[in-house]
């Protein structure tokens, strides 16, 4: 059988590019990978008409082929090389000027055969837009299919028509300006740019039967969302929500899976299996995969919330809102979003930096991502606060410990952001690159868009975090597990994992850490969160009793631990870069270790200082 | 794209005054950011729209143009040349 073939999907921003993807295709997204080039596009497999099976590439989506984000740059990489057997550009209907532009744009650019998508026809019938498609099928000479890609029924023709042109002649390039020039002056750009809109306009002149009226309904929405006092509450009270959302709803199925796992391991231990293949499969693979499932329901609420707020046009209108403010601390009103996803988790936070333009500025939001609070470190936090916060009363229904649980996410956020005006003040100095963002028309989201995007990101975290994690957990067992002694009794203060926690006292003895905390330090670079169960597993070991919850074990290390190394090990946690996930994913972003290194060391630093302090204020105050 | 002195900055405009680009800056280290100003739309002659000011700082502003909305800020849109229309 021979290769299958590859359609390259390209659009502008905002023109249906995913939807359209995402009715299309059928089996499942995978991530792309193609000449050399890594993106996170997403591929998946299409059915043309006659049965030949073929790959639907969506390629980033770009506002010309002049690159200008790192995006634009892999979409100009990928036109060029080749790799593609047709293009289905996707174009905006309700916006037909910049429709036709871009057009032009890339069916010059290229003599890949191609076929476009004139999407969101039913909101420019809504409008009133009156388009001649044939003659603008003529005057283009590819095919033009009008398009809904929210509705089931919307994307008839496409198919067909991919499968003509794949199987069609090539193309001839630069039909509409002639060839052009590579070495241009960059007036001569700005001439081109012009060109290209003159040739736009000359076309549009010849199809346009009718002009449509403006989006009346984006430009009330926005009277209310951009209003100089109504906006603050409205976003305010929707990041309100959606913090709301994801600790109220996520408690209930991290609950399940937690005892779901618990019942899974019992039963592993419970069986007929060696000891040693029991130990292996309920504390390092059972461990492994419950440790990076948990996690799930707070990133998927997270995520679905995010997804929909994108999807109907929001999160462009938060940018604008808060960029002035973002910029007091040298942030990027892009770095909003990849922000707000990292309390969920710092990997999906990071990828999400994507969308800033300028690379001193990704650096930036990235290196401050891991101070915000993920959701891996709540069960640290929490069996910490149950241990040494006393649950009394504050004020009205208002207990210490939910207190002091806001406080952390505080203290998380503050540093980060104090963190990114530093780092901007004395590193990564620069002007602000400038912001233009376009404000989208308001849309109602699609749910099939919204459960495909969900299960990709999803799919995405599993492969980057679950892959690591899972290791990870596994080399843990081994650690804590080993060496078996020829004969006697195995004790975990043997093992390899104490042997290293005896080598970090000296260095963690300052910050009121004994080697037991050390060797529970270890595990969490696989995940914050698997301290607790390493915490577990050592006391149960020595109190000889069975200790598997959070209460229990807590109980145990109040009575273990002062005070004031309960309080150093919270700080030390706000700040530690524990998580080999996130690092591994920051150094793939950037393509760069230097930078993974100082996000390295600039945390440990912070941690170690934060965690000195911490303790050593705790004593002088003989707490 | 020419120069003229005898007209506003798109950033000093206000939420609701209509106006047309009359130039851009000349400042060569613009050119790549005002290419891409170029690409969305931002070309001579050109009609546009300040639609809205951020709450509080009144930056960025939200500018209509060619059917569509993007926000600037008033720095940035100083790089643009108008003359107000009514
Ligand atoms: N009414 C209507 N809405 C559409 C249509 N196509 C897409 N949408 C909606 O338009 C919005 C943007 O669509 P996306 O598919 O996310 O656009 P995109 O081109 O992938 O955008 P980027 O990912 O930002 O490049 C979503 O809310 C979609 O549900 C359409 O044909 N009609």
């Amino acid at each position: 059988m021979s290769v299958k073939r590859k359609i390259a999907l390209v659009g502008t921003p905002n023109a249906g590019k995913t939807a359209l993807f995402n009715h299309l295709t059928h089996s499942h997204q995978r991530v792309a990978n193609y000449s050399g080039v890594t993106v996170d596009s997403a591929e998946a497999d299409l059915i043309l008409p006659n049965g030949e099976l073929v790959s639907l590439v969506d390629l980033p989506g770009a506002y010309s082929l002049r690159p200008y984000t790192d995006e634009e740059v892999v979409l100009a990489k990928a036109l060029k090389s080749d790799a593609f057997d047709c293009l289905l550009i996707v174009v905006d209907a309700t916006q037909p000027e910049r429709a036709i532009r871009f057009m032009i744009e890339v069916l010059d650019s290229t003599d890949c055969p191609a076929i476009v998508a004139l999407n969101m026809e039913d909101l420019a019938r809504e409008r009133g837009f009156e388009i001649d498609l044939a003659k603008l099928q003529s005057l283009m000479g590819v095919t033009i299919v009008s398009t809904v890609a929210t509705r089931k029924h919307g994307l008839r023709g496409v198919p067909e028509a991919v499968e003509k042109a794949a199987n069609g002649p090539k193309r001839k390039k630069d039909q509409f300006l002639g060839e052009k020039r590579q070495d241009l002056s960059r007036l001569d750009v700005s001439m081109q740019i012009l060109n290209f809109y003159k040739k736009a306009d000359e076309i549009l002149k010849q199809v346009l039967k009718k002009q449509g009226r403006p989006d009346f309904r984006t430009e009330r929405i926005d009277r209310a969302i951009l209003h100089p006092v109504l906006g603050i509450f409205i976003l305010i009270l929707v990041l309100g929500i959606t913090f709301q959302l994801m600790f109220n709803l996520a408690h209930y199925p991290m609950d399940w899976i937690d005892s779901a796992f618990d019942w899974a391991r019992e039963s592993v231990k419970a069986s007929a299996l060696s000891p040693i293949l029991k130990s292996f499969l309920a504390d390092g693979v059972l461990a492994g995969l419950g440790g990076t499932l948990v996690f799930l329901p707070q990133i998927v609420i997270l995520f679905a919330l995010i997804l929909f707020l994108e999807d109907f046009g929001f999160m462009a209108r938060a940018v604008f809102l808060l960029d002035y403010w973002m910029g007091k601390v040298g942030l990027h009103g892009r770095a909003f979003l990849p922000l707000l996803s990292s309390y969920a988790c710092a990997v999906p936070g990071i990828l999400s930096t994507k969308t800033i333009e300028n690379r001193r500025d990704r650096i930036l939001t990235t290196l401050i991502i891991p101070l915000t609070t993920c959701s891996a470190r709540v069960p640290v936090y929490t069996l910490l606060i149950a241990a040494f916060i006393p649950n009394v009363p504050v004020w009205g229904g208002i207990k210490l410990q939910g207190l002091v649980m806001l406080g952390l996410y505080l203290v998380g956020t503050l540093s980060a952001l104090m963190m990114g005006a530093l780092l901007k003040k004395f590193f990564l100095k620069g002007k602000r690159p400038p912001l233009l963002i376009e404000l989208p028309s308001y849309k109602v989201p699609s749910l099939k868009t919204l459960f495909k995007g969900l299960a990709y990101r999803t799919q995405l975290f599993l492969n980057r975090v679950g892959t690591i994690i899972l290791a990870l957990t596994i080399v843990i067992w081994f650690l804590v597990s080993f060496p078996k002694p020829e004969n006697g009794q195995f004790s975990i203060e043997d093992s390899y994992a104490a042997r290293m926690g005896h080598v970090l006292e000296p260095a963690i003895r300052p910050l009121g850490f004994n080697w037991k905390i050390g060797m529970a330090l270890i595990p969490t670079f696989a995940a914050r969160e698997v301290m607790v169960s390493t915490l577990s597993t050592v006391y149960a070991v020595k109190e000889d009793a069975e200790v598997s919850n959070t209460s229990k074990l807590s109980a145990l290390i109040k009575g273990e631990w002062s005070l004031a190394t309960g309080l150093s090990l919270i700080a030390w946690f706000i700040f530690a870069p524990s998580c080999i996930s996130t690092l591994a994913t920051a150094r793939r972003e950037l393509k760069s270790t230097k930078w993974m290194l100082v996000m390295m060391g600039y945390l440990f630093g912070l941690a170690y200082f934060a965690s000195w302090l911490t303790y050593h204020l705790a004593k002088h105050y003989n707490l | 794209m020419i120069l003229n002195n005898n007209n506003l900055l798109l950033g000093e405009l206000s939420p609701g005054d209509h106006a047309e680009i009359t130039g851009f800056c000349a400042d060569e280290a613009f050119l790549s950011f005002l290419q891409r100003l170029h690409e969305v739309g931002f070309l001579l002659g050109e009609k546009i729209e300040v639609l809205h000011e951020a709450p509080v700082s009144r930056d960025p502003i939200s500018i209509k143009i060619k059917g569509a909305t993007y926000a600037l800020r008033r720095e940035e849109a100083n790089l643009i040349h108008v003359k107000p229309i009514s």
